[in-house]
């Protein structure tokens, strides 16, 4: 009898605590799956909230995984919005049907053309470069310049990049793909693993200690990486950044390849007003400011100014493809990384 | 024909609907074995199967190796021998447990990389810059070694408990016989101890095929991580399934050989009497080195990786206060205790139904109930998925309301898909403790007129309070642990220590995700060593 | 003096009261000699501290005119040549008799092993079953295999610590019998350790009864069992 007792405790505790998770506030919310976990994006949805009163409902996890969960539940998706560090990605996600199409003049005065979709299923809200990064005592920049080039003994033994397993050297393969066609990439990625220093290991930050520590000489890395090492609280990453000097590539013919984080309206959201009006809030300038300082991304709102860090590495000219491309050439990226075994 | 079949109690239906449940998900995964073959597929059979193939053997085969030398040697040597601390080492040795493999790696790999502790002081104070080979960590060989080092305590564990069971006059024997103290090991003490240390590896490698955290963090191409590849990045659910499928086919062919190599032997013994082994004390030389080789291996599997966490903890302290820990840490404990409270009733029904009546049927209980630990975290959260969503779809139909996602955007799934996974743990204990009591007891209170549910209560239970906790406790650790399921199925902004631990890791926030790693290490502490005094008491 | 304990104090833990003090033991070669008491008078410690499984605070031990133990020796088991079969027979369960048997013999070569072992066997009666294991094997086939397994190294003393304490009474008689036979047969210096007094009478030459560490009583079996000298002898010797 006491067991008993005991039992039905646990099972009222049950039945409480999933209740919680069941029962949908009655108040204003929105909720959003995305995969960046970066403390400013709470800082500024905490501000959303002060402003709005709409509560917003944070699902984190890995882009590929949030946009899976998207698409199982189907009609019945709790997400209303979907954010992602990948342009790619958001392609895909609207490829599955997953996103709409939204007609906004506020984001469209916010998010430039070419960063947002052609037709307008997702928007990006911040840009990175994947750029070549380089040691200031064994690398002349003069030595540098294509994407191309890299495929040059030259470089034989000098190159270190991360895996292709990684999202963001298969959206830079799916640019190669897009603007030189699939036999250059395949030639490209060959010659690139020809001359890696290493087999692919690390995330690209480790790349750039590998700089600093003499296994390589150059790296690929995206350069928001390259702010946060600047700014660690590790002062060896410190001291390792100190080293590196960064440089964006094919300047003189097809652009460096940038990338964004972007948003998309989800097709069944439930809350699709107070949906539009974060999408809004997060690619004002307020927003675009604390995204731009805090995190070392390049703002799209053209009425804000990068960081200094970023100002004093000057312009650049990007790629000037359509984004979406990455997302339609990542599956043949994939492929063609496996065929030449650039793990 | 129900009564033939043994059908006539409460106990036996409930298994029967348990039984059916948990194997719903793994039905549909087999069934989608026979979807069509994408190109994709085709790709991966002929790029990438072998890496995959290759590597998972390296890994099972080389951490096993290890894991059984170092967890029987000093199983055996805590046994024997009396040492400086060797009676801390009993249950101190079982300590890396309470560490995640996937949480060992990526300390190690900033304890050891350029900018961590070890290389900034050789630079900072002897301007030493070592060939960056020498701290690499992370390749097979590495990733070899943090399973070890953190998995080896399975196979202690249960060779500890093994032969402090075994009776003295063995090695006493043997002695009168003229033969060394190594000598007895190889020839007698080993030979064995076979099913235990044999029962402890397939723990261990089944942990290893599980991974998802360590082999993603360094890079190697395993079933694990191309199965989360081509389900979420291709989008090819197909390809997923098919390689879910290779994995469990690899898991039966270790779970086969382990029962082959346990032989049909049975190595019981041939009475009762047992005297324990009296610890021969150690002096000199012999002393130090074996407490120095315990003390290294518990350094490695968790002294170090503690202290460096604390460190990092302290650099990060101000990031951290505005990290909602509490809610974390509440979720990780609830979901966790609620969790193995269920698997611990299930394994109850079902083991106790086995023990009852034994026929064809409940035979294979036993089997089904097990084989969801050798099924991978992804894709039994597939298999989850797919059922749950079913199910929503079928209550809809009924209720005919349009409700969101009753089920499956609830704790309930996750729940479940823990059931699938850590119901043969649960189930390992609750079965010894009722091989332990026996069924006399249970057979006199039947006679005397009780049924089985009373008698379960009122004779049973009380006896097996030792088995029950130490199931409990060896669950909890694990649902504690538990990474790729959770991060898969996990509801509405409910995170566990577990999966924000891993992804402040993955996202380079190695400091931050320190302090939630912390915390969960030292709950797991908490409960291996309630676990270890459980055991104790229980002797 | 074959086997010669003299001075002997021993306890198990430090803080305990010592089992035996001054204890002192004669054998002559080729004696049986059988010590009875009841439990914890210390006779199974005798004969740990003769195989060398235990160590005397104080004393000496000599076997066979080699000293095996004292202030400053000590011969580890291994080296004493001192056959002993337990309580329990701890038969390695994982080998066959045969395997049981060969075991403390394995330094010869593989002809004269087994040639050893089949002549212990023939001795013992086992040969039938020299490719059993353990747990097939009755109660008293076991034990024949465990003295079988200790005489075949051809031992300076055979020690028998209860060895017939858990078989049933008309098991005890006939393997008693056959024990006997063995022991004369190779003659080989014998303590049985024992609270049964039957064991004595069928098989011992000299008797001695034990309590608390300390010798009560010691003779010849006939003439202690008809005539005991103290209350416990008496109990015992019923």
């Amino acid at each position: 009898m006491r067991f008993l007792n005991k039992g039905s405790i646990l099972l009222i505790v049950i039945l409480v605590f999933s209740f919680t998770t069941l029962i949908m506030g009655a108040e204003e919310e929105v909720n959003l799956y995305t995969n960046r976990h970066y403390d400013t994006d709470k800082l500024l949805l905490d501000k959303f909230e002060e402003k709005t009163n709409i509560k917003v409902n944070v699902l984190k996890g890995g882009s590929d995984e949030l946009i899976e969960k998207i698409d199982r539940e189907g009609e019945d998706t709790s997400a209303d919005l979907l954010i992602t560090a990948d342009a790619g990605r958001l392609h895909r996600a609207k490829n599955k049907g997953l996103l709409q199409q939204i007609e906004n003049d506020t984001l469209f005065n916010n998010v430039p053309e070419n960063l947002r979709d052609t037709e307008n299923y997702w928007f990006g809200l911040t840009v990175r470069g994947r750029v070549i990064v380089y040691s200031k005592d064994r690398v002349d920049p003069s030595e540098l310049s294509t994407y191309g080039d890299l495929t040059d003994d030259k470089w034989e033994n000098r190159i270190l990049v991360r895996s292709s397993s990684n999202i963001y050297n298969q959206s830079l393969l799916a640019s190669f793909i897009e603007i030189h066609g699939e036999e250059w990439a395949t030639e490209w990625a060959a010659g690139v693993v020809d001359n890696m220093a290493r087999k692919p290991q690390g995330n690209d930050r480790a790349q750039a200690t590998a700089i600093a520590s003499g296994v390589g000489d150059i790296a690929i890395m995206n350069t928001y990486y390259l702010g946060k090492m600047l700014n660690s609280s590790n002062p060896e990453e410190v001291k390792v950044a100190k080293q590196l000097e960064i440089f964006f590539p094919s300047q003189e013919t097809t652009g460096t390849h940038i990338n964004v984080s972007g948003i998309g309206l989800t097709k069944h959201a439930k809350n699709k007003e107070n949906a539009i009006k974060l999408m809004e809030y997060l690619s004002s300038v307020e927003a675009q400011e604390m995204f731009a300082k805090a995190n070392y991304e390049y703002p799209v709102n053209p009425n804000v100014e990068p960081s200094n860090l970023l100002s004093s590495w000057g312009e650049f000219k990007p790629q000037s493809i359509n984004l979406s491309k990455l997302g339609e050439y990542n599956k043949k990226a994939y492929m063609i990384f496996n065929r030449v075994g650039w793990k | 024909m129900f009564k033939k079949i043994g059908f006539t109690n409460k106990w036996s239906v409930i298994s029967f609907f348990l039984i059916i449940l948990i194997l719903m998900p793994s039905v549909f995964i087999l069934i989608g074995f026979f979807n069509p073959i994408s190109d994709t597929w085709l790709h991966i059979r002929r790029y990438l199967l072998k890496d995959y193939i290759y590597n998972s053997v390296i890994l099972v085969f080389f951490t096993g190796l290890f894991s059984i030398i170092i967890g029987v040697s000093l199983a055996w040597f805590v046994n024997a021998y009396d040492f400086k601390y060797s009676n801390f080492f009993k249950w101190g040795l079982i300590l890396p447990l309470a560490v995640p493999p996937y949480i060992g790696s990526y300390t190690y790999v900033g304890l050891l990389n350029y900018t961590g502790v070890i290389q900034t002081f050789l630079r900072n104070n002897f301007e030493l810059v070592l060939n960056q080979s020498y701290f690499n960590i992370m390749s097979l060989s590495g990733a070899i070694f943090i399973y070890t080092i953190f998995l080896y305590p399975y196979v202690f564990l249960i060779t500890h408990a093994f032969l402090q069971k075994q009776s003295a006059s063995l090695v006493e024997v043997s002695k009168t016989l003229g033969k060394s103290p190594i000598s007895i090991f190889f020839r007698i003490i080993l030979p064995i101890s076979r099913g235990a240390y044999v029962a402890g590896t397939t723990l261990v490698v089944l942990e290893v095929l599980n991974d998802y955290g360590v082999v993603k963090y360094f890079g190697i191409s395993t079933f694990s991580t191309s199965i989360f590849q081509t389900w979420f990045s291709l989008g090819d659910i197909n390809s997923a399934i098919r390689l879910s499928v290779y994995l469990m086919a690899f898991v039966i062919i270790v779970l086969f050989l382990e029962k082959l190599s346990r032989g049909g032997k049975q190595y019981s013994y041939s009475n009762t009497k047992i005297k324990p082994l009296k610890a021969k004390k150690l002096t000199g030389w012999k002393n130090w080195s074996m407490f120095i080789y315990a003390f290294t291996v518990i350094s490695l599997g968790f002294i170090i990786p503690v202290l460096q966490l604390i460190y990092w903890s302290i650099i990060s302290y101000g990031k951290i206060l505005n990290m909602n820990i509490i809610q974390t840490v509440l979720n990780s404990i609830g979901v966790s205790l609620v969790g193995s409270f269920i698997i611990l009733v299930a394994a109850v029904i079902i083991a106790n139904t086995v023990r009852i009546k034994k026929n064809i049927l409940t035979k294979n209980y036993a089997r089904i109930a097990v084989l969801g630990y050798s099924i991978p975290g992804a894709v039994i959260a597939v298999g989850v998925m797919i059922f749950f969503l079913k199910m929503d779809n079928f209550i809809q139909l009924i209720s005919g309301q349009n409700n969101m996602l009753l089920l499956s955007s609830s704790i309930f799934m996750l729940i479940f898909a823990y059931l699938i996974r850590f119901l043969a743990i649960g189930y390992n204990s609750v079965e010894s403790g009722f091989n332990k009591i026996g069924t006399d007891f249970h057979e006199a209170s039947r006679t005397l007129g009780n049924g089985i549910t009373k008698t379960f209560f009122k004779v049973d239970l009380p006896m097996m309070k030792p088995a029950l906790m130490s199931g409990f406790l060896l669950v909890s650790i694990e649902i504690l642990k538990e990474l790729p399921l959770t991060l898969i199925l996990r509801p509405f902004n409910f995170n566990t220590l577990a999966t924000r631990a891993f992804e402040y890791a993955n996202d380079e926030m190695i400091h931050e995700s320190a302090i939630l790693s912390l915390i969960l290490i030292f709950i797991s502490v908490i409960l291996v060593y309630s676990l270890t005094y459980i055991k104790k008491k229980g002797r | 003096m074959f086997v010669n304990m003299t001075d002997i104090d021993f306890c198990y833990d430090k803080n305990n009261e010592n089992i035996l003090e001054d204890f002192e033991l004669n054998i002559d070669k080729g004696q049986t000699l059988s010590i009875l008491g009841e439990s914890g008078s210390g006779k199974s410690t005798i004969l740990r501290l003769l195989a060398g499984l235990e160590r005397q605070k104080k004393g000496q031990i000599v076997i066979g005119n080699k000293i095996m133990n004292n202030e400053n020796t000590f011969v580890s088991p291994e080296n004493r040549e001192v056959g002993m079969v337990f309580q329990d027979y701890a038969l390695f369960p994982h080998m066959t008799v045969f395997e049981n048997i060969s075991f403390g013999i394995s330094n010869l070569s593989k002809k004269q092993r087994k040639q050893k072992v089949l002549e212990t066997l023939t001795l013992v009666d086992l040969v039938d079953h020299k490719s059993k294991y353990p747990h097939q094997l009755s109660g008293g086939q076991q034990q024949r295999t465990a003295l079988a397994r200790a005489i075949v190294t051809e031992p300076q003393i055979l020690l028998l610590d209860e060895p017939f304490s858990n078989l049933d009474t008309n098991l005890k008689n006939n393997i008693r019998e056959s024990l006997k036979e063995i022991i004369n047969v190779i003659g080989i210096t014998t303590i049985i350790v024992s609270h049964d007094k039957l064991d004595a009478l069928k098989l011992a030459d000299q008797l001695i009864v034990l309590k608390e560490g300390k010798i009560k009583q010691k003779g010849i079996p006939e003439q202690l069992i008809s005539k005991p000298n103290t209350g416990y002898a008496e109990s015992i010797l019923a």
